[in-house]
């Protein structure tokens, strides 16, 4: 019986439960395995990467030799190109010895730990971002004793956090499979053990309603005792419905009789031969007609509780009010003038328990109709209510006969009265209903019913509500299902609305006539834009950055490329969304510099005094060539002035890496007496007049700019190699503008701004497309693919040849070698 | 047993017995006509509440099943209409919820269907009495008089002596003849606003009062724990 169906929701299927519990399984492995891979990721991604740190710092103390100035470190470029292999992570390194710092960043001090030759990793923050550092050193023999030379090499983390993610996302997605797959399985397996399940099903379903034998199939072992229930169920509801059958019989023979008694008493009033015989024939007739009232009033009485145990939901109520409001009414009634009602109420109106009022009343209204119809005239009748051991405990006590111990059980079922009755001793008055009622209505209420002595031997009918030993306990409402609700909120990042206002302040080393066209086309579509030009040269630039204390430029423009990286790895720069998809990779790092121009080094001579003659395709052919024309090149040829020139600086080392000839043709060139100039201008012009002769890694763009105008300026470039160098440009870090310098930047590398570059600066574009189409006179073809042409990367292998050691080694080398 | 007497017929009503099952009603006319009262008998709803608005009747005895209209509907009506009329509700058992076990329909008692017919002809004369003393002014049980207005109880035509708040509670007690007033409602009833109710003052009050309507047929019986029945013994 349910008496709460309205509340009740429906229960949860095996399948969901076994889905739900198998799905938290699933999801609580997930998280713990999810916290062993991704200390696993971490544990390999470091490895990996601390191989390259361990490469890099192992080859950098490889360098360290003891020479006659103390400690010499030559910095070796494969230390930068294998901590390039992550490409956008910012390296810092510091030589050190005895605490003295000999090359590299003085505030580098990755642990205080004593010298070792094990390198040591650690985790730290170094200027303001999160670096993997590796510390090792090397004894070097001095001539005033054995000296420990300690290497700190930091290297940011993202290539690391991105290895780790990749390797921990790759492995959830794999699980994440596999659970899948089990779950699969759980459900597989689930339908297929619940098939018993729907086999019972239909067999219960497909049965007459009258046919309850014995549910006849042979179960798995776990749902035996289900079968066995509903067996038993089965059995004891066939016994029900034979004794509701018998129950039927039972009300239709006591009606009947009951009326058939009232006939007889009514016919023999009407035949009686006295008035005193018919009087006494009507009196009869009379009480036998109360019988049948009361008879069909308990049997209608009986009926609606048991049926609203059935159909009604329980409210809440106060069991203190109910008694109080039923006694009220009894009372009016003149039989209870003789008998004394006393209520006890010491539930302090704490009396309030789940039912349904209407059986409520009706079980009270016949505990009391059963006290004052079985008892003395003068019955004592004791209605009291209180609370013990968490129950609700409603007394009715009288100080009528009683029921024997013996026959208190058999009280409660319907008819019993009746049946004593038939023995003449007391079922004159008791349908053998009023009992069975108030049994019914606690059964439906989850009470507990118990007929005891009362203290005047009279009965004692307790109904205990909601105490132990409660069978069926009245529930209200459901079980709320916990769900979870997962809101996932996507902001889209809202882009700035266009400030077409603003003043875009530009510091470059790029002289102003080159980048006027740009400046001017950037200007066009945005005329309220002002844009502010400041000229540096390329090493003023990099001190003006390092030293500014206002918010300077809100972009940064320079061809000396390590340079740039320099400040871009010391974190002056903003990461900017930038589509540059039509930059080659080694033009680009870190989504933070981009470089925008293609510009090769190259050979320029003076095309009237050079004609008759077959100049050098090759680079390692030059060296030959000017050795054998000594005299007439000398003081006639040009070259950078690495000393003073970034670009200079920049093709040299480059072609120093790239060629080992390089030192020969610089010692070449010093015996032809070559003359050094700071920029390309100087030499251009020169040798267009033909002052000079041959000008050897002038910037290209600038060669083929002059040589349209300058008929006597030849212009070619090497067969088997010309170092490229690109113009690059980022947005410093609290720039006033940055969202202009962006717009800025994005404009350089579109295809607007490289066709502007490719038409009208004097400078190369860096996209192929306009790259190709650039008229370079007799030169070779200008291309990123052909190999002829090798870029110098945008990477932190520029570093190498920053380090001051290394750069005053360069220089002196090459002074040596151009000056002898 | 009660039969057509004097004293009886000395509460004589004009009854108005409003139910629709012929056989019933002519029951019940007879056992109230025997017993003196002047019955009126109508099986429409309709007719009866018209009937109400315009003749008044010292009791109603209503059913609440009628063609028409609804026994509650004309309760309703009466009570709006601010008619104190006494209405007996006869019900039939599966009628029985809060609004006429509460009596908030207005009703002043109520029987339930089939109904002993001396049960009902008590009640009929207990709601009569409350009705009697209120128009009349005058009590008469028996051997007790009271007179509301000078606020005197004789009892066999000699005055007892009752105190003020003795007085007071009798007309409470001869008020609602036949129900039971919780001794907080007699209280309320009792003393006024300013002064300070007793729940105890009011048991000494009903003792002294007991007493002296010792020899009359009204009664007040205690229920302890809920309150008070007074009631005239008939016999």
């Amino acid at each position: 019986m349910s008496f709460a169906a309205e509340g009740q929701r429906r229960a949860p299927s095996l399948r969901h439960r076994l889905m739900l519990w198998m799905g938290a399984g699933f999801v609580v492995l997930l998280v713990i395995i999810s916290a062993l891979l991704w200390s696993y990721a971490r544990g390999a991604a470091n490895r990996t990467y601390d191989l390259l740190l361990a490469g890099a710092a192992l080859s950098i103390l490889e360098t360290v030799s003891a020479g006659e100035q103390g400690i010499q470190v030559d910095l070796p470029h494969s230390a930068f190109d294998i901590l390039g292999l992550a490409p956008q992570d910012r390296v810092f390194y510091r030589v050190s010895s005895g605490g003295r710092t000999l090359t590299g960043q003085d505030d580098l001090v990755a642990t205080n730990a004593p010298p070792s030759a094990t390198p040591v990793f650690a985790d730290r923050t170094y200027g303001g971002a999160e670096v993997r550092t590796v510390t090792q050193s090397r004894r070097i023999a001095l001539p005033e004793g054995a000296s420990w030379v300690t290497v700190d090499v930091a290297q940011t983390r993202l290539a690391r956090e991105a290895r780790v993610q990749s390797l921990f996302y790759t492995g959830l997605a794999g699980l994440g499979f596999v659970s899948f797959i089990g779950l699969l399985f759980v459900w597989l397996a689930t339908r297929k053990a619940l098939k018993p399940l729907d086999e019972i099903a239909q067999n219960l379903s497909a049965r007459e309603p009258s046919d309850l034998t014995r549910v006849d199939i042979d179960p798995p072992r776990e749902v035996t005792g289900l079968i066995e229930a509903i067996n038993g169920f089965m059995g004891r509801l066939d016994q029900t419905r034979r004794q509701s059958e018998a129950f039927m019989a039972d009300v239709a023979h006591q009606t009947r009789t009951s009326l058939a008694a009232m006939q007889g008493h009514l016919s023999l009033a009407a035949d009686a031969k006295t008035k005193d015989q018919m009087g006494e024939r009507l009196r009869r007739a009379e009480e036998q007609a109360a019988k049948t009232t009361r008879l069909t009033n308990q049997l209608l009485s009986h009926a609606m509780v048991i049926h609203r145990a059935d159909n009604q939901a329980m409210q809440p109520l106060d069991l203190g009010d109910l008694v109080r409001q039923l006694l009220s009414e009894m009372l009016r009634d003149t039989a209870f003038r003789h008998i004394t009602v006393t209520l006890e109420d010491d539930a302090d109106g704490k009396a309030v328990v789940p039912g349904d009022p209407i059986s409520l009343r009706e079980a009270l209204r016949n505990v009391i109709e059963n006290a004052v119809r079985h008892g003395p005239r003068e019955n004592a009748l004791t209605v009291r209510l209180y609370r013990g051991a968490g129950a609700v405990v409603l007394d009715v006590e009288d100080e009528g006969p009683g029921i024997p111990q013996d026959q208190r059980a058999d009280a409660l079922l319907r008819f019993r009265s009746l049946a004593r009755g038939s023995d003449g001793v007391s079922g004159a008055n008791g349908s053998g209903l009023g009992l069975a009622i108030v049994k019914a209505v606690a059964d439906a209420h989850g009470a507990k019913l118990d007929l005891e002595a009362g203290a005047k031997g009279g009965l004692l009918v307790r109904l205990a509500f909601g105490g132990t030993g409660t069978l069926h306990r009245p529930r209200f409402g459901a079980a709320a299902a916990v769900g979870l609700a997962l809101l996932a909120l996507s902001i889209l990042p809202m882009a700035p609305a266009q400030a077409e206002v603003g003043v875009l302040e530009v510091w470059s080393a790029t002289d102003e006539p080159a980048m006027r066209a740009v400046l001017d086309d950037f200007q066009r579509n945005r005329p309220a834009v002002e844009v502010v030009y400041r000229e540096f040269d390329t090493v003023g630039l990099h001190e003006a950055l390092l030293t500014r204390t206002d918010p300077g430029p809100d972009v940064v423009i320079s061809s000396a490329m390590d340079l740039q990286v320099d400040l871009v790895n010391r974190g002056l720069a903003s990461p900017l969304n930038v589509a540059a998809g039509a930059l080659p990779s080694w033009a680009r790092w870190r989504s933070e510099l981009f470089g925008f121009t293609f510009e090769p080094a190259a050979v320029i001579y003076h095309r009237p005094t050079l004609a008759a003659v077959d100049l050098p395709k090759s680079r390692a052919a030059i060296a030959d060539f000017i050795r054998d024309n000594e005299i007439r090149f000398n003081g006639k040829i040009a070259t950078y002035d690495i000393r003073t020139s970034g670009a200079g600086y920049l093709f040299a080392t480059q072609e120093a890496q790239l060629s080992p000839q390089f030192f020969r043709l610089a010692e070449t060139l010093g015996r032809a007496n070559v003359r050094l100039y700071g920029t390309s201008g100087d030499m251009i012009e020169r040798t267009a007049r033909g002052e000079l002769i041959l000008g050897i890694n002038v910037i290209g763009s600038y060669a083929l700019a002059a040589a349209r105008a300058l008929p006597d300026l030849g212009v070619y470039f090497f067969d088997d190699f010309n170092p490229v160098m690109s113009r690059s440009v980022f947005v410093p870090r609290g720039a006033d503008d940055p969202d202009l310098g962006a717009r800025f930047v994005q404009y350089l590398v579109s295809d607007a701004g490289q066709e502007v570059i490719a038409d009208a600066s004097g400078l190369l574009p860096i996209s192929q497309a306009h790259l190709g189409a650039v008229d370079v006179g007799e030169a070779l073809g200008l291309s990123q693919d052909s190999g002829q042409f090798t870029p110098i990367r945008l990477s932190v292998g520029l570093l190498t040849y920053l380090d001051d050691a290394k750069r005053r080694r360069f220089l002196s080398d090459w002074q040596s070698a151009v000056q002898d | 047993m009660l039969t057509p007497s004097g004293t009886i017929s000395d509460h004589a009503m004009r009854i108005l017995v409003v139910e629709d099952n012929a056989e019933l009603a002519e029951t019940i006319v007879d056992r109230l006509q025997r017993e003196g009262h002047v019955v009126d008998v109508e099986g429409h709803g309709e007719a009866a509440a018209s009937l109400l608005r315009h003749t008044d009747f010292d009791l109603v005895i209503l059913d609440v099943n009628l063609p028409g209209r609804s026994g509650f509907d004309i309760l309703r009506d009466l009570r709006s209409a601010g008619r104190d009329t006494p209405v007996l509700v006869l019900t039939a058992r599966s009628q029985i919820d809060d609004k006429v076990v509460g009596l908030d329909a207005g009703a002043d008692d109520f029987m339930v269907k089939p109904f002993d017919y001396r049960e009902l002809a008590a009640r009929c004369r207990m709601l009569g009495r409350r009705r009697c003393g209120a128009a009349s002014n005058t009590f008469v049980a028996d051997n007790l008089a009271f007179d509301r207005r000078s606020k005197r109880a004789l009892v066999d035509g000699r005055d007892i002596d009752l105190k003020n708040k003795e007085v007071q509670l009798l007309e409470i007690f001869l008020g609602s003849i036949g129900a039971v007033l919780s001794k907080a409602e007699v209280a309320d009833k009792l003393y006024t606003y300013d002064e300070a109710p007793s729940l105890n003052a009011v048991e000494q009050h009903v003792t002294r009062l007991r007493k002296k309507l010792e020899k009359t047929p009204v009664s007040i019986k205690t229920i302890r724990g809920l309150g008070y029945l007074a009631y005239v013994d008939e016999r």
